[in-house]
């Protein structure tokens, strides 16, 4: 290569030296040693817990920001912005294999182990042996009933409010994209700042619900394998929004200082994607859980 | 969910299907252009028309939620 290349324009854009990695080891040790001892009632264990987040918060926002000012000083060039890109597309296709799982384990659970216990399919021994009283339907609390008896949560409660105000993030944000793509940062700010308000009242009914439903409605982990499955998807998806909500929320906050073009606004395009994603996993789960 | 499940299902498709070609252009398309906004516009628009096709369907009684009290046998003794 010539060396009258200089760095800006050099393809390959090498990083000093981060002391970050050392951070998010420690981080992520102290969380998996404070999770095994608190397990086993070991009483500092929750402290370490407590320990390992706020140096998992604190790397994040120092590892983010450290890439934020590279950004900004103009280090990167578009070979940079493509492996972010790329690194973003094998993000995101981890998330839809992890999602696409749980809906495979639902649709299994559904139409194939169930109907097996029921006296259909070709384990429909199993019924005859073991659990031959046992009718076949969705949702069931098992064949030994073992979490007890459970109601199912009301589609047209909470889901289809929440559905609502996913939704309505969805067009505030697209809202919000439009605007940063037509240069009208003030429609930008306005529609970020209602999505993330939006995704906030979305966590707080999901956690009003799942309390209902643990207290009143007797629907808990154990009810079953219903129960098992609508925990895990609502759960790993309102992580996901919370995720998401934080990511917008950065994101907000670099639109205020004016970090974003019409051009260099990756970071904007990548959360926004995600939430997209979050609120088409909820529409999933509205048709296939609370639905059908 | 009857025969209406099929409409239902053929919206989600679609709309996983917009949202899956704006993954591609998130990844392409480097910023440039309005092809990444303009799929992630089809998907919101989708998936109104998928909110909408549910409640109109609920209240015209062509589709319901599915409230079956979950069945259980007495355990075994």
């Amino acid at each position: 290569m010539s060396s009258s290349v200089s760095a800006s324009d050099d393809p390959y854009y090498i990083p000093e030296p981060s002391p970050w990695p050392i951070v998010a080891m420690l981080a992520i040790f102290s969380l998996l040693m404070g999770a095994a001892f608190s397990i086993n009632g070991v009483g500092f264990g929750s402290l370490l817990i407590v320990v390992g987040f706020v140096l998992l918060g604190y790397m994040f926002f120092g590892w983010f920001g450290d890439v934020v000012e590279e950004n900004m000083s103009g280090k990167y060039s578009g070979q940079v912005d493509n492996s972010f890109r790329q690194g973003m597309f094998w993000f995101i296709s981890s998330e839809l294999f992890f999602f696409a799982t749980f809906f495979g384990s639902l649709y299994y659970i559904r139409n194939i182990s169930v109907e097996w216990l029921g006296g259909t399919g070709y384990l429909a021994a199993t019924h005859e042996f073991i659990t031959s009283q046992f009718v076949s339907q969705w949702p069931t609390a098992g064949p030994l009933n073992l979490g007890g008896s459970f109601a199912l949560v009301n589609t047209w409660g909470v889901p289809a409010i929440n559905t609502a105000i996913l939704l309505s993030s969805g067009l505030t944000l697209t809202w919000a994209h439009w605007g940063l793509k037509n240069e009208n940062r003030k429609q930008l700010i306005r529609g970020l700042t209602m999505t993330v308000v939006l995704g906030v009242i979305f966590v707080i009914m999901q956690i009003q619900e799942y309390a209902h439903a643990y207290g009143a409605l007797n629907l808990t982990l154990e009810s079953g394998v219903y129960g098992s499955t609508f925990y895990l998807l609502t759960g790993f998806h309102g992580f996901h929004v919370i995720v998401g909500a934080l990511m917008l929320a950065a994101v907000l906050g670099r639109s205020m200082k004016g970090h974003f073009t019409e051009e260099n606004h990756f970071a904007f395009e990548a959360a926004a994607w995600y939430w997209h994603f979050v609120d088409v996993v909820w529409l999933g789960l509205f048709v296939l859980v609370y639905w059908m | 969910m009857g025969f209406m499940k099929f409409p239902v299902l053929l919206v989600l498709g679609l709309i996983v299907l917009s949202l899956a070609s704006g993954m591609f252009l998130l990844a392409k398309d480097d910023g440039k252009g309005n092809r990444l906004v303009t799929s992630l516009t089809f998907r919101i628009i989708l998936s109104l028309i998928l909110f909408a096709m549910l409640i109109f369907g609920a209240i015209f009684n062509v589709i319901e939620p599915n409230t079956l009290t979950p069945s259980a046998v007495p355990a075994v003794k």
